[in-house]
């Protein structure tokens, strides 16, 4: 039992995980409009962060160690590479966002991923190169003293919660004033600025938040994992979690649990697990992750607007008298040329 | 500066490579005004189709197995055009979905290529050629042919967009796709010959990079994606001739590199001039008249 147990707890995580991932890409992409193929470039410096964070200090030797060191509590360093992270994610937004129209964005964000990805591959003195970070403490496991079965079910408990949290704030930002600037946004860049809203501030704010989201499911893998190397992660990755949203429902908060579930369930954990217990070759593995780009392409081109629909909502519904509109948004809609 | 000229030399090959992708990648996007994330798959299965026939089946010589797996990929570009591309992004008229779309291509072609290639490092049937002196320059016989049929085959992608009449309409369905529709262009047919032809370059690329690097990988290609990316928008993206001269900067800048910091970082000069590029000139070092 404990074995298969295991693995469904982990596999719990990953949905998880991931479920605050597509939150994140969500606001950004679905509902501001941005095609942020960077995305994964912003949980990876999440989870190198919340490692660096909660390392000790290890003076360089053979190009393995620890410039920071500042052995934080892994509970404390995770908001805090989270926060970090979305500054740096504000910053990269500002820069680009300046002046680039959103296929050329596209562009450039996959080609800012790859060159810090082949920096991490490289450099040896910030994230030990392709070594990365070992022995990232697990949070709790020293105060507890549970072994690290016990301790995967405890941090997928943790994990739960914090998702219930940002899950929440999810929901509160996307129907205050701000979320439906992004929305407005989205849908049309130019009457978001005639009336009067700075939309490149807008978009930047778009960005930050989803650089926190990002980096939370990224310090939670690093931790999971204890450790975070360039072969952790991939800029292409991305798709993956584009996939979550097409699948969830773009513009949807519990759409993006579903995404997040059949992903993890049905094409990635799933196979992994079912290829290394009893198949003993990866080929299983591998053919399902080629099946989510055909997964992906079906889901877009019969259900675009995903298994669980964003809805319209009207003036009145925000007053609380009357329930959603039915009708669903076109996804085309959702990112707009910007002038 | 003997070290200097042969790497300048191996930029030069680097170049032909690059010229021969990036020109395909180019006339695909004057017509279809999208980015293909799959193109780096399309050289990529070039180079494992070459090998395929060289080595599995048929054991071809390579320069016959060559011409015909880059036939094979332009008619599998055609192909996935009709089928996939072209449906959805004439379904969604925003370009970052159709963007996605190409993206799970190139996922769904990398990990079906895994699967029949596998992950390990190939190697094509062929005498091992040893490097030659030439000049200042230090190439393997292999390799100067790669760079002499570049040439040949820029030459000729010259003449057919300047002097046949197909080229006329290629160029003028590139330029304004409604006013080719009201003279009489069959723009279905056109747009099949282009992605034809970007499917062959594609192709020739991919073997021509993995005969200058001596050996192929299913994700060999797709690393140079970018650099065939930094190479079209130096030459102003939908130009033919600006994605030759754009080849001929970026491979011997990628090359001539290493000179001067960490080889690991090679490629990122490439990465690095898209960023430049497009943030600061959008329309290319050669831009085109009357395209906004």
């Amino acid at each position: 039992m404990s074995a298969f147990f295991l693995f469904f707890m982990t596999m719990v995580f990953y949905v998880i995980v991931f479920w605050i991932a597509s939150l994140g890409l969500d606001l950004v992409w679905s509902r501001t409009g941005i095609p942020l193929f960077a995305y994964y470039l912003y949980v990876a410096v999440g989870a190198y962060l919340t490692g660096l964070f909660s390392l000790p200090h290890v003076p360089l030797q053979n190009g393995v160690g620890n410039l920071f060191g500042f052995n934080l509590p892994g509970l404390l360093a995770l908001p805090l590479a989270a926060v970090v992270t979305g500054l740096f994610a504000m910053f990269v937004g500002a820069v680009f966002m300046r002046r680039l129209r959103t296929d050329y964005l596209a562009v450039v964000m996959v080609a800012v991923a790859l060159v810090i990805w082949d920096f991490s591959q490289n450099d040896i003195t910030l994230v030990s190169g392709n070594t990365g970070l070992t022995n990232i403490p697990l949070p709790l496991a020293g105060v507890l003293h549970i072994n690290i079965n016990q301790w995967t079910y405890l941090y997928t408990g943790v994990a739960f919660v914090w998702a219930l949290a940002l899950w929440w704030i999810m929901k509160t930002v996307s129907n205050s004033p701000t979320g439906r600037v992004f929305r407005a946004i989205r849908d049309d860049s130019v009457v978001a600025a005639t009336i009067g809203k700075n939309v490149y501030r807008y978009q930047i704010l778009s960005m930050g938040i989803g650089g926190f989201y990002a980096a939370i499911a990224g310090g939670f893998l690093a931790q999971l994992a204890t450790s975070w190397n360039p072969s952790s992660w991939a800029p292409f990755e991305v798709f993956n979690v584009f996939t979550m949203v097409i699948v969830g429902g773009v513009g949807s908060n519990l759409g993006m649990l579903v995404g997040a579930a059949l992903l993890q369930v049905l094409f990635i954990q799933g196979p992994t697990y079912v290829a290394s217990n009893y198949l003993h070759s990866p080929t299983f593995e591998t053919l399902a992750a080629a099946a989510i780009g055909v997964l992906m392409w079906l889901s877009l081109w019969f259900r675009p607007q995903g298994a669980v629909p964003e809805r319209l909502k009207s003036t009145a519904w925000y007053l609380g008298r009357e329930p959603a509109l039915q009708e669903t948004i076109n996804p085309d809609l959702t990112v707009e040329e910007r002038a | 500066m003997h070290l200097f000229w042969i790497d300048f030399g191996t930029g030069l090959a680097t170049a032909a490579v690059v010229a021969l992708a990036a020109t395909g990648l180019t006339l695909q996007f004057g017509i279809t005004n999208y980015i293909n994330f799959a193109y780096g798959d399309f050289m990529g299965l070039g180079a494992l189709l070459t090998f395929a026939l060289n080595n599995q089946a048929f054991h071809l010589n390579f320069w016959i197995a060559a011409p015909i797996a880059a036939i094979l990929v332009g008619v599998f570009a055609v192909i996935a055009n009709q089928l996939l591309l072209a449906p959805f992004a004439r379904r969604f008229s925003n370009p970052a979905l159709t963007m996605i779309v190409t993206f799970g291509l190139s996922l769904f072609m990398a990990n079906v290529a895994t699967v029949i290639w596998t992950g390990n490092t190939l190697f094509f049937r062929m005498p091992i050629s040893v490097d030659k002196k030439v000049g200042p320059f230090l190439w393997s016989p292999d390799v100067m042919i790669v760079m002499g049929f570049a040439v040949l085959v820029m030459v000729m992608i010259h003449l057919l967009l300047k002097t046949t009449r197909l080229g006329k309409m290629m160029r003028a369905l590139s330029d304004n796709t409604s006013l080719a529709l009201t003279s009489g262009i069959d723009v279905r047919q056109i747009t099949n010959v282009t992605w034809f032809m970007s499917g062959l370059l594609a192709g020739l690329g991919g073997i021509a990079l993995a005969v200058e690097e001596a050996n192929l990988t299913v994700t060999s290609a797709e690393s140079y994606l970018f650099v065939i990316f930094a190479a079209v928008i130096l030459g102003g993206i939908g130009s033919v001739y600006g994605a030759m001269l754009g080849a001929l900067a970026i491979g011997l800048l990628t090359e001539t590199a290493p000179l001067y910091i960490n080889a690991g970082y090679k490629l990122d000069v490439g990465f690095f001039i898209v960023i430049v590029l497009l943030l600061f000139r959008p329309q290319g070092l050669v831009p085109r008249l009357g395209r906004s």
